[in-house]
């Protein structure tokens, strides 16, 4: 049951999350993704519950498609997610579930008031233009591939850094751990924003308990920076084949953002040691 | 099929990667791994009469193992055992004709899937028979990249 509620959290969290991407009205984006955060907030504070009570809990989730055409029909995607945990929560008497309960409540009747919303989702549409220009081929092949792989691993980031933060007591590392997830989750939005105006935004698939659970801190800090190092030569080469500026700029941007993670890492390392 | 249209389904594949999870008490389960850079793929099986009834995968590699992944479980699912394993004799044989940078993919998902065929196997004698991995030959894309990266300096 207990896992059940951290799953349909973490669901509620992700309907959320990548419909405030699809959505043309940046507006109400930006508000949804706020939600998003508060729904994120919750599963962890439900996890650091279960990690005191010994409660056994899972990452592990469902496929979640995405298949709304219209921005009412996206309220309702989000809706039927928030109320999805309502049903799962008891009104226990529970400081923290009463508080949970209520957002949920004031949420949902938020999105309510949208289900009337006539404005085109075109985030699914696979129409492969950005800002209405075709890229040129090579560019825009490996501009979606890298889309994909890394939006993928902002997320599995975010779910490691997350789990990483159950089971380090160092106060530092738990700060180094948050920041990592702000800015995984940064370069998610980023990533989820140009893969919406692509038309090909989609919720990554889920990470298991092999990858989020790892056997040595140690390891996992070692092969991260590695993989940082490779991410930063991906962005870097990403820059040099797209043949525009604003997107050469952006990856020139990550590339460099990179180097703080890189940093952070080795501190984490430093302190393991 | 053309290329719009091979491009359209790869696409629709890294969009929603079919039969990607793990499956609750499966009948059997394989690995395949890449010994050089730690990628695998985990298939889980349900069989009954002789038929995949259910698949599931699970990748710790690239997109391009996922979409291998995914066309591969939705082809093989309802197929008899002797079906899926004739088609994963052509799918070795095609990998032969790939690149080997390509080849690494599909050649992950078809040695996890020979592993869970294995696995069924040693389960009708021992129930308790351990998970097997069989091992890659080919080498990927990422890591021929991360060589020349190496090389070029």
């Amino acid at each position: 049951m207990a896992e059940r509620v951290f799953t349909t959290m973490h669901e509620g969290w992700l309907r959320l999350l990548f419909t405030s991407f699809a959505v043309n009205d940046r507006e109400w984006g930006e508000r949804l993704y706020d939600y998003s955060e508060i729904l994120y907030r919750h599963m962890r504070f439900v996890e650091t519950l279960f990690v005191e009570k010994k409660i056994e809990y899972s990452y592990e989730r469902p496929s979640l498609a995405l298949e709304f055409k219209s921005e009412g029909e996206a309220a309702r995607f989000c809706h039927e997610g928030v109320e999805k945990i309502l049903e799962q929560m008891n009104e226990s008497g529970d400081p923290l579930a009463s508080r949970i309960i209520h957002d949920l409540r004031y949420i949902s009747s938020t999105l309510e008031r949208e289900f009337e919303r006539e404005g085109e989702v075109t985030a699914f549409d696979k129409s492969l233009k950005l800002d209405g220009v075709e890229l040129e081929k090579s560019s825009l092949d490996a501009l979606v591939l890298f889309l994909f792989e890394e939006s993928y691993k902002e997320y599995e980031l975010i779910i490691i850094y997350s789990y990483a933060q159950t089971v380090v007591e160092n106060k530092r590392l738990f700060e180094i751990f948050q920041i990592l997830i702000d800015e995984s989750k940064f370069h998610l939005k980023s990533f989820a924003l140009l893969m919406a105006k692509l038309g090909i935004l989609a919720v990554p698939r889920m990470v298991t308990q092999e990858i989020y659970r790892f056997d040595s801190l140690k390891r996992f800090l070692t092969e991260g920076i590695e993989e940082e190092k490779g991410a930063k030569e991906q962005c870097r080469a990403l820059a040099e084949a797209v043949d525009e500026e604003k997107l050469r700029e952006f990856f020139d941007f990550i590339n460099f953002q990179e180097d703080y993670h890189i940093t952070l890492m080795k501190e984490a390392l430093e302190i393991i040691e | 099929m053309d290329t719009k249209e091979i491009y359209e389904t790869t696409m629709d594949h890294m969009m929603n990667p079919r039969n990607y999870g793990k499956l609750e008490n499966p009948d059997a389960v394989g690995i395949g791994k890449n010994p050089q850079n730690g990628e695998m793929v985990i298939i889980y099986l349900k069989i009954e009469n002789e038929k995949i009834e259910d698949i599931k995968f699970q990748a710790k590699a690239c997109m391009t193992t996922v979409i291998a992944g995914s066309i591969f479980t939705q082809t093989v699912k309802g197929a008899t055992l002797k079906e899926a394993r004739e088609l994963t004799s052509i799918m070795l044989e095609k990998v032969k004709q790939m690149p080997p940078e390509e080849a690494a993919c599909s050649e992950l998902v078809a040695e996890a899937f020979l592993a869970a065929l294995e696995h069924h196997e040693m389960r009708a004698k021992d129930p308790e028979a351990p998970v097997p991995t069989r091992m890659i030959e080919n080498e990927c894309a990422d890591q021929s990249l991360q060589k020349e990266g190496v090389e070029n300096g």
